[in-house]
């Protein structure tokens, strides 16, 4: 993948060329509307010389001489302007009055200006000049036309028009440079809480997962996105504290029979015995093995339950039928303390009989053990449109409401104290329970309360 | 009966070895795919352990080449996976049974007995009387010594399993899954609680006790050496 351009440069970018395509368009008005203004302008004053001409020409009595008119056209319009040039010429091409540029009255006198579009243009030896040329009726003879040429140097004006857009594009070019860099150094003065923020979150280490990003001096639209990474913290931490938890959990667990055993097996090597207490030995080790290897088989099971390795086999059965066969099994048990095994009602689900199996012995024989004697235990089965409802009850000391939320958690026990040297229950009952029970899309939740315990299975249907 | 076992691992085929010896049978031991393939269809067998993972050609492959050159032997493999896709393939390949490690060896020879014991049935049910006990199939009764003992169905049920195998350590979860069909590992004593249970009808009372327990690995009935 091809490496994003960063954020700051994006937007400094982006604002320098919406600040080029401004000033370019503003250049390029400006160029356009002065360059017409400056036009006007030359069309203006040789649209006045030329209706003074037309006023001297048609004023002037036919018997006047020329040298009058010459006089009195050289005084109308020449002498305040020493750059114009000026032809007026008979329609048999007489040149009636000249002045001006040698050059430049040959070139009017020429005559080819007349009728071309307007504004005429006429470069000549590096000067410009803006010519306006037309037929005038003459005073005389009466009605004679006369072609009449007024050429205006505007040299001087165009150079300093184009002096003066160089420069404007010049100094353009400099203030989109110049506000490409401020645009730079805005965004990143307008970004730096996104530098403090990653600051910040580059500090987050394991050891202080729990230490969410403080919202405080955060800009709004940055909130959302602390909050969000504040929400992943708490998951984080929950998921690194229970793993961590696992661990060691795991290590404590199997250390006791570990320990049990290299104990027993020391003191038994450290004098010479007869056969029984070597095979007493060899006995207690094998039910310590037994143990452990129960242990990491139900953690191998639940570890893969995690990451969805399990696939449950899925077949229709009957939960009434498979409480009634849990209850055959655990008959003897429940009888010896003369516990009551109870069941009522019926449901059928598509789910993985075995795990059924498995996950509803969990907690009925968690149940039965809390019983007190003499006691039931109940199972009612119920089922609506999608889902079966099973609930397992029990009589017996209540749960404590803090642990309750905890106790489908690995190596749980409600008693602390229970941990050590209870070799039946390693407290991975209600864990597998619960996977399973996950797994097939159910749920699982246990309340306790007036000295009666009970544990809500919901599976669905389908 | 001549058992070939197919495992990588010395010190388990050591052991697998030792121990299956010892339980009468005459064990051989291959520590690769190829040898053991080799073996397994040029010898006779009356059943072969195999271990899934294998150097050469993997536990799959020794399957699919014994079944394609026609030997039916029975086959009970050994896998580290539980995996419902491992066992559902091996036995799709044609094995018999399967064990996931770790697995207790009193396990194993119990499955071995019973893999063994598929092909000729016939003798299993004649065994009814063990000592003084007698179990009268037809009629779901129980005498010892002459005297009527009354047993709820599955005490019956359990002691039918264990006179039928007696003389054979049955571990805990072969009795939960024959008896109460139960084939998970469960933590609870369960079976201790029921066998107790029987013990009281059966043995208290007699100087001759039949059921023993073996500790660590499961419970046996057996006539007691004089």
């Amino acid at each position: 993948m091809k490496n994003p351009i960063s954020l700051t440069a994006r937007i400094s970018l982006q604002f320098a060329g919406t600040a080029a395509c401004v000033l370019f368009a503003a250049g390029l008005i400006f160029e356009r509307v002065g360059g017409n203004q400056l036009q006007e302008h030359y069309r203006m004053e040789l649209d006045g010389k030329m209706e003074l001409v037309r006023n001297a020409l048609e004023s002037i009595p036919s018997s006047t001489p020329i040298p009058v008119i010459q006089a009195r056209l050289r005084e109308a319009i020449v002498i305040s302007h020493p750059g114009i040039a000026i032809t007026v010429a008979a329609s048999d091409g007489t040149v009636l009055f000249s002045a001006g540029k040698a050059e430049v009255i040959k070139h009017l006198i020429e005559g080819a200006e007349i009728g071309k579009p307007m504004p005429v243009i006429w470069a000549f030896d590096h000067r410009t000049y803006r010519i306006r040329a037309r037929h005038l009726a003459l005073g005389m003879p009466a009605g004679q036309p006369a072609n009449v040429a007024i050429a205006l140097d505007i040299t001087e004006e165009m150079e300093l028009m184009a002096e003066f857009m160089k420069l404007l594009w010049f100094s353009m070019a400099l203030a989109t440079l110049a506000l490409g860099w401020l645009g730079w150094v805005a965004v990143r003065k307008g970004l730096a809480p996104l530098h403090d923020m990653s600051e910040k979150v580059a500090n987050v280490s394991a050891q202080q997962l729990d230490k969410p990003l403080s919202t405080a001096g955060v800009p709004r639209e940055l909130q959302e996105l602390v909050l969000a990474f504040n929400r992943m913290l708490v998951q984080l931490h929950d998921s690194f504290r229970r793993l961590s938890e696992f661990s060691s959990d795991i290590a404590h667990e199997l250390r006791t029979p570990i320990n049990n055993m290299m104990m027993h097996t020391q003191v038994t090597l450290s004098h010479d015995r007869d056969t029984a207490d070597y095979r007493a030995n060899l006995q207690s080790n094998l039910e310590e093995l037994e143990r452990m290897s129960r242990i990491v088989s139900d953690m191998l099971f639940l570890a893969k339950a995690d990451n969805s390795l399990v696939a449950p086999n899925r077949e229709e059965i009957d939960l009434r039928e498979e409480v009634a066969k849990l209850f055959d099994f655990y008959e003897a048990l429940a009888s010896a303390r003369h516990i009551h095994l109870a069941q009522s009602g019926t449901a059928t689900v598509c789910a993985d009989r075995l795990m059924i199996q498995r996950a509803l012995s969990n907690v009925l024989s968690n149940a039965i053990r809390f019983t007190p004697e003499g006691m039931t235990v109940e199972v009612t089965i119920g089922e609506n449109a999608d889902q079966a409802i099973l609930s397992i009850a029990n009589p017996g000391p209540e749960i404590p409401a803090e642990h309750l939320p905890r106790i489908f958690e690995r190596f749980y026990r409600v008693d602390a104290a229970r941990r050590e040297g209870n070799t039946e229950n390693v407290g991975l009952g209600l864990a597998i329970t619960r996977s399973i029970v996950e797994m097939h899309g159910g749920t699982i939740s246990a309340r306790s309360a007036k000295d009666q315990t009970c544990f809500a299975i919901t599976l669905p249907r389908r | 009966m001549k058992i070939l076992i197919i495992e990588d691992e010395p010190k388990t085929g050591k052991f697998l070895k030792k121990g299956l010896t010892e339980a009468g049978f005459v064990a051989d031991v291959a520590t690769d795919g190829r040898d053991g393939l080799h073996l397994a269809l040029t010898e006779s067998y009356d059943l072969v352990v195999l271990d899934v993972m294998l150097p050469g050609i993997d536990g799959w492959g020794v399957l699919r080449e014994m079944r394609r050159a026609g030997k039916q032997v029975p086959v009970l493999f050994l896998t580290a996976r539980d995996q419902v896709d491992d066992r559902v393939k091996g036995l799709e390949l044609g094995a018999d049974d399967y064990l996931v490690k770790p697995f207790a060896f009193s396990e194993l020879l119990a499955r071995v007995r019973t893999l063994l014991r598929r092909g000729n049935t016939g003798q299993v049910l004649e065994i009814t009387k063990v000592a003084d006990l007698e179990l009268d199939l037809p009629r779901h009764r129980v005498m010892r010594a002459g005297k009527r003992i009354a047993l709820t169905v599955k005490e019956f049920a359990l002691l039918e399993l264990l006179m039928r195998r007696q003389g054979e350590v049955l571990p805990r979860s072969l009795i939960a899954s024959q008896v109460w069909d139960m084939n998970f590992d469960s933590d609870t004593n369960v079976i201790d609680v029921a066998v107790r249970r029987l013990r009281a009808k059966i043995d208290d009372g007699f100087d001759v006790k039949l059921i023993r327990t073996m500790r660590g690995m499961g419970y046996m009935l057996e006539t007691p050496e004089p």
